[in-house]
């Protein structure tokens, strides 16, 4: 076999290269993988990950795909500190948490970009000003929900002690404090929000979306109504040894948030077995999740302004510092 | 016709409300794509508030369909107890937590009612039934 002449060679292997970065992501990854299982909670942010395995958007990147959901933080935190969960969605916080501490876990996205609201049966509370000395019931405290709300009261001069706080162990059980009267407003997740909106409208009651903490999280930041509380994260190990990987899951993604936006019923059916959550709910919960596939990178100041709000109060919440640039994957 | 008869024609009608409930939260809620599990989880979660918001006041129709004895007259009473229902609604409805009238309609609160309001007459009827000695019915 003859050797090229090295001008000629320098060309061929500058033409490949050129060919192999101008192919979609997923032909750039190496030979496909056995297997590949996402995980991720059984809440709104799955919902487009999980409609995107049922539809076979993976296809070309594993042989067999599976999407499971974790139930808690415990469930989550064993499964990525032994090794099981690879590719996962998870709270943005405990992502930052988990790379400080040297766990190798990289933000890929954003999968939404805030799904809380106050919800209430009083159609007189419109703005945080109006919440002066109501109930108040809250599924997570000192969880993000309840932090950037704090901040928000804060703007809105409205002293939390001027608030009756009404514990709750789980949204569910919010909804059912909310609906029950025995709190005034709930701060809810989605689908728990879109469920309470279901349930009132059965028993012939009537909550509204009193207040979208994150329009008021973003008149305090500046930087929009975006509070990227829960995206893709990926363990340092599995991304190194499979290398343009992340990149075409990330593009499958994106391929597939627009379908979800268009077509919430047809991606609630095909999520709801995998969240084990009822079709109906989630398909009237999409509109309502402001669901993402942003690059994690591109959303790195609103990332900071969340995790800036958390450390304030709980700086350990997130590791005791920033995530430098290495914690932004894409 | 005997009791064990008259008691499955009554377990039948209370299954019908069931399903007729259901039908109705599926239809009122639209929950599509269809999903027995939310349909189930909106009707029980519907007719147990409708219950529990009014409490001790289901005793009334309770007690007054146990103490009549033909079943034309539970079936006046059903909508008498709808229609008083709806009053109530209209006057104490939001104390309670429920929507005012004026937002609900009245033909939304004659489909939040109905169902109940025939559920607990039967089930004051069943006790009357359960309750008598003969094995037959008059």
């Amino acid at each position: 076999m003859h050797d090229l002449p090295s001008r000629r060679r320098f060309l061929l292997s500058s033409a490949i290269s050129v060919a192999a970065l101008s192919m979609p992501a997923v032909l750039r990854a190496k030979t496909p993988l056995q297997g590949l299982t996402f995980y991720g909670p059984p809440a709104g942010p799955s919902i487009t990950l999980a409609y995107a395995v049922a539809e076979g958007s993976f296809s070309d990147i594993a042989g067999e795909v599976a999407f499971k959901t974790w139930r808690d933080p415990d469930e989550l935190r064993a499964g990525l500190t032994s090794g099981t969960m690879k590719v996962v969605i998870m709270p943005s916080n405990a992502a930052a948490n988990l790379y400080n501490r040297g766990l190798g876990v990289r933000m890929v996205n954003a999968m939404t970009l805030g799904l809380n609201y106050i919800m209430t049966k009083d159609p007189a509370i419109k703005t945080p000003a109006d919440l002066r000395g109501r109930s108040i019931t809250f599924p997570f405290r000192n969880d993000t929900p309840d932090i950037l709300l704090r901040r928000v009261l804060a703007a809105a001069d409205v002293p939390e002690n001027s608030l009756k706080i009404v514990n709750a162990a789980t949204p569910i059980e919010a909804v059912q404090l909310l609906l029950s009267g025995r709190a005034e407003t709930a701060v809810l997740p989605e689908p728990a929000t879109t469920m309470a909106e279901m349930r009132a409208l059965q028993a012939g009651q009537e909550v509204y979306r009193a207040i979208n903490i994150q329009e008021e999280w973003g008149k305090i930041t500046g930087l929009g109504p975006v509070a990227p509380q829960a995206g893709l994260a990926v363990m340092r190990d599995f991304d190194e040894a499979n290398p343009g990987v992340i990149e075409a899951i990330q593009s499958a993604i994106e391929a597939t948030l627009p379908k979800v936006i268009a077509n919430p019923m047809e991606a609630a059916k095909a999520a709801a077995n995998a969240l084990g959550m009822p079709a109906p709910i989630l398909a009237k919960s999409i509109p309502h999740s402001a669901l993402s596939a942003d690059r994690a990178s591109s959303l790195r100041p609103q990332f900071e302004a969340m995790y800036k709000a958390v450390a304030d109060v709980e700086p350990r919440a997130i590791g005791g510092q920033l995530p430098d640039d290495g914690f932004y994957r894409l | 016709m005997s009791k064990p008869q008259r008691l499955i024609l009554h377990l039948s009608a209370f299954v019908l409300c069931l399903l007729f409930s259901a039908a109705l939260a599926t239809w009122r809620g639209a929950l599509w794509p269809f999903d027995p599990k939310a349909t189930a989880l909106m009707t029980v979660s519907g007719l147990a508030s409708v219950f529990s918001g009014w409490g001790p006041v289901w005793i009334i129709p309770l007690v007054l369909s146990v103490a009549v004895n033909r079943m034309v007259w539970r079936l006046a009473l059903w909508i008498i107890t709808v229609v008083a229902m709806i009053g109530m609604h209209g006057t104490l409805g939001p104390a309670q937590g429920f929507a005012p009238l004026t937002r609900l309609t009245v033909p939304s609160a004659v489909l939040l009612y109905a169902v109940p309001t025939a559920m607990c007459l039967l089930l004051g009827s069943l006790i009357r039934l359960t309750m008598s000695r003969s094995t037959e019915f008059n």
